[in-house]
């Protein structure tokens, strides 16, 4: 019999989908087996979304990249961008401020191994005001790009 | 989400293999120990449950049950996985994987995508 303990945290977590907003586009650039999303949504400043959509590495070695395309004016905030397995471990983060920047494994290496795994995002940084509880934001997104290893 | 996790997987429309259940609270993806907010998508419940259900029933194909092929083929129909799961993509990108390392596609998930299965009983979240 599987059973599972849990431990409770006093978290503040919130589920909802309104503040999801998804848009798919394909760029050509990457190997012909790599995907490549352009996406975004809204969030509270500091706020961790937990995206929906279960997305695989393929590779023995994958690189796994974001890029911050578009926060809501005057926000000089950057998208902290991070990977999380259905076990509940989140192995993965980067951060970008405009720039491609390598989602880097918890271990220290620039690939990440194959699996599903489910985004978390959270745009840090400074912020006050009422604004910083509604910010748009949109990013690119690669993974399954065979990594240089 | 203990609550909605709950809910979730009371009105769960597919039985799992015998022995086998969903646990109590919601699984480690849903506690975070961070210390930040977590805002959890409202499919990720249904979803996850539908990934410890299909781990379940490949656990028990690998085991050499034949009726689990049989529940398999009800994975895409589960709460949400039509939405949120590109089922078509996701055999694809096994069936590459497999042949990449030697193994067979289910073997390959199995090894890979269940944690939530057969890890599901470890503490330590991060």
């Amino acid at each position: 019999m599987k059973s599972h303990t849990r431990r409770r945290h006093s978290l503040a977590t919130v589920v909802v989908a309104a503040a999801f907003a998804i848009a798919l586009a394909v760029t050509p650039a990457l190997p012909a087996s790599a995907n490549q999303i352009s996406t975004g949504g809204t969030a509270a400043h500091g706020e961790v979304k937990y995206w929906p959509t279960a997305r695989t590495n393929t590779y023995q070695y994958n690189t796994v990249r974001a890029r911050l395309t578009y926060v809501t004016p005057g926000a000089s905030l950057s998208l902290w961008v991070a990977l999380r397995n259905s076990a509940g471990t989140t192995y993965a983060r980067g951060n970008t401020a405009g720039a491609w920047a390598t989602i880097v494994n918890d271990n220290g290496n620039y690939w990440n191994p194959p699996g599903t795994f489910y985004l978390n995002t959270q745009l840090v940084g400074s912020c006050v005001g009422a604004g910083c509880a509604w910010l748009a934001f949109e990013f690119d997104f690669a993974w399954n790009v065979p990594a240089p290893v | 989400m203990d609550a909605v996790w709950a809910k979730t997987t009371a009105d769960w429309p597919a039985k799992l293999p015998s022995g086998v259940k969903f646990s109590d609270d919601a699984p480690l993806f849903f506690h975070p120990a961070d210390g930040k907010a977590n805002l959890f998508h409202e499919a990720l419940p249904n979803l996850i449950a539908a990934r410890y259900w299909r781990c379940a029933w490949i656990d028990e194909a690998l085991r050499g049950n034949p009726a689990a092929w049989v529940e398999l083929e009800q994975y895409e129909s589960l709460p949400d996985v039509g939405t949120f799961v590109d089922q078509t993509a996701y055999d694809a990108d096994f069936a590459a994987f497999a042949e990449r390392s030697g193994s067979d596609p289910l073997s390959a998930e199995f090894a890979v995508d269940c944690g939530v299965f057969t890890d599901g009983s470890k503490e330590g979240n991060r």
